[in-house]
């Protein structure tokens, strides 16, 4: 489980990528209407949460791969290393079967292999998001002195894609002796956006990084809204940041870009600093093409792959005062 | 193996005949996404950075790009440094690389080229000393041909005139090996290639993209920020084909002139090299391919070495061979 070639994110290292490699497919899971595929990633380097890959099956007929958040590592839980078969190369992706190269991903069985290339890009990073209240010179409104903080994460149908992997690298944390620099959360919420019961199945992926998260100490609860009303509170994820969100919490949603922009108003309001995955039509995933961008709050334009796809809400939206 | 695929691009010694096409590889980004052994051992023979401007650019309003069947069309618009921000922060990084680099310029006025020319000679030149102790490690690639910018660009590329203009002005200025990429878009490629070798080009690269146009599949409008784009992928390997054999046939076989050949279109696999090279080309540039993946054009040198062996012929029998 903890073979010395892999040098992970956790470690302080860059993550290291030799070449795109062939995954094979382990596991394939439906939650709903999204399929969760376990793939074993030989030299897997462990991934930053909210980092992604780009994914294309072997066969696929779509000429570009497609850039997918890493859902979680060694398995659902994997903090405590017990779990058979599982190992640190299993790399778990969440799949929303909606255009032609996400339905190959969705439709490959055990055995079959996929292209893998990551972890790529900027993501949550905990040191920032989690940094002691006394440390967050950068965001004055991010809480009272010592009083500790709560971390709310915001969801939007797929976009619960990325906070197994968070959750499981917090709960790491909290397990672990409390750093100087990294905090640990009064309470983790999560607000899970769905637009029916046929997505809200996926909130279940959250199921073994929650319990983690609650051994290490680190009380949590998960809210579900659905447009249709047909699962948890009937309407959209955004009322529930609403009525959720006060000055002081840390945010980090992952979601559609007029979810996230309308989380952002609603942090901004509150006085709550707030980081968002953000996406755009990506082809390389490295740099190279210029394809990725994104107009940012001051006019630049920048490559969601490099520069994201995780950002503050300030550079992605709009200083606080400006947004409110 | 590595012998058996050496070539030389003019006074360029090359490792193996696969490079990057223009645009398509970002080695310093990619150094930070994956790690610097990227800029340590690169994973070509010689490497063609982005075109760079006399000013800087943003780049076209996003969307920028949009997967086609066998391909994809890109509508970015040459975003750069500008010449005089890259040749002070990449320029010194690139030559360091220790592989031939030629740098790509575009003008959107025909004097601008003479400049950027003239600019890249000198500060190779501080950096490397007189030109016969860096023509061998440096080349200048003309970009006459790209289809996404309002101006410039392509637009030399399809007159005989300006096309001339632009190549004896650059040539002036510049004392190395000097390759112009031609566009596809043209009604007679021979035409224009022939004019650029008048004009003084040493090489050509053949193609730059295919122009096209997507639509939003929901608002039938165009899809792209910039309107049309540029089609590259597998879609347009059979029209670069065409573009490549029919320069050769004209230029070498019919004219013996000579010329090398750096060819590009579609290049996923050993036989898309294969078929290149047999056409005319003594070069192959990887393209969007690299956006799949970034080690694409070494993979592919390593699988032309296997098919040299195979086929028990030199790497010079294939060059042209299907003439």
């Amino acid at each position: 489980m903890n073979s010395p070639e892999f040098t992970t994110h956790a470690e302080g290292k860059r993550p290291l990528i030799r070449s795109r490699v062939s995954a094979r497919v382990n596991e394939v899971q439906a939650y709903g209407e999204y399929i969760r595929l376990r793939l074993r990633v030989p030299g897997w380097p462990g991934a930053p949460a909210g980092s992604f890959s780009l994914l294309q099956t072997e066969l696929s007929r779509c000429f570009l791969p497609r850039p997918y958040s890493v859902h979680c590592e060694g398995g659902d839980g994997g903090t405590d290393g017990d779990r058979v078969g599982v190992s640190r190369e299993d790399v778990d992706f969440l799949v929303d079967p909606v255009g032609p190269a996400s339905r190959e991903l969705a439709s490959v069985a055990p055995g079959d292999r996929v292209w893998v290339l990551g972890p790529l890009g900027r993501g949550f990073e905990l040191g920032e998001i989690c940094a002691r209240p006394r440390a967050v010179a950068l965001c004055p409104a991010a809480g009272v002195r010592g009083k500790g903080f709560r971390l709310v994460l915001v969801a939007g149908g797929v976009g619960v894609a990325p906070f197994p992997l968070l959750l499981q690298q917090l709960a790491s944390v909290a397990a672990a002796e409390p750093g100087e620099a990294v905090g640990v959360p009064s309470e983790v919420v999560v607000l899970a956006g769905f637009r029916d019961a046929g997505q809200a199945a996926a909130v279940r992926t959250l199921d073994e990084t929650t319990e983690s998260l609650r051994r290490s100490g680190v009380p949590s609860r998960v809210l579900v809204t659905t447009e249709d009303g047909s699962v948890g509170r009937s309407g959209l994820v955004t009322g529930a940041a609403e009525e959720e969100v006060r000055a002081g919490d840390r945010v980090a949603a992952c979601g559609p870009h007029g979810m996230a922009e309308a989380v952002w108003r609603i942090c901004a309001t509150a006085g709550a600093p707030a980081w968002f995955s953000l996406e755009a039509r990506m082809a390389c995933g490295v740099g190279s093409c210029h394809g990725c961008v994104l107009r940012m709050a001051d006019g630049r334009l920048v490559r969601v792959c490099r520069r994201g796809p995780v950002m503050r809400g300030e550079e992605a939206f709009g200083a606080l005062d400006a947004a409110v | 193996m590595r012998s058996m695929l050496q070539c030389e691009l003019g006074p360029l010694v090359l490792e193996h005949p696969l490079i990057n096409a223009s645009g398509t590889l970002d080695l310093l980004e990619l150094a930070e996404a994956v790690g610097n052994h990227v800029l340590s051992d690169p994973p070509l023979a010689a490497y063609v950075p982005k075109t760079v401007t006399l000013e800087a650019r943003a780049g076209n309003i996003p969307p920028r790009i949009a997967e086609q069947p066998a391909g994809m069309l890109n509508s970015v618009g040459l975003p750069n440094e500008g010449i005089h921000e890259f040749l002070h922060s990449k320029l010194p990084a690139f030559m360091a690389l220790g592989l031939p680099l030629i740098v790509n310029v575009a003008g959107f006025q025909v004097e601008e080229y003479r400049t950027l020319a003239g600019r890249v000679a000198q500060e190779v030149t501080l950096l490397a000393g007189p030109p016969p102790a860096w023509r061998s490690r440096v080349a200048l690639e003309l970009n006459v041909s790209c289809p996404n910018v309002e101006r410039g660009g392509m637009a030399f590329g399809c007159a005989r005139d300006s096309l001339t203009r632009v190549i004896c002005g650059a040539r002036e200025a510049w004392p190395g090996f000097l390759i112009v990429k031609l566009t596809p878009n043209v009604t007679d490629i021979v035409e224009m290639a022939t004019a650029a070798v008048d004009a003084g080009a040493d090489a050509l690269a053949l193609v730059n993209t295919f122009k096209g146009l997507t639509l939003d599949p929901t608002s039938l409008r165009p899809l792209l920020g910039g309107v049309t784009g540029g089609l590259s992928g597998p879609a347009v390997k059979p029209l670069a084909l065409r573009c490549v054999y029919e320069v050769h046939a004209a230029l070498n076989v019919g004219a013996g002139r000579g010329v090398p050949l750096i060819g590009m279109g579609g290049v996923t696999e050993v036989q898309d090299v294969l078929d290149l090279l047999a056409c005319g080309a003594s070069v192959v540039a990887v393209g969007a391919g690299l956006f799949r993946d970034p080690w694409l054009a070494a993979k592919l040198a390593g699988g032309l070495a296997e098919e040299l062996l195979a086929r028990g012929v030199g790497l010079t029998d294939l060059v042209g061979c299907a003439h």
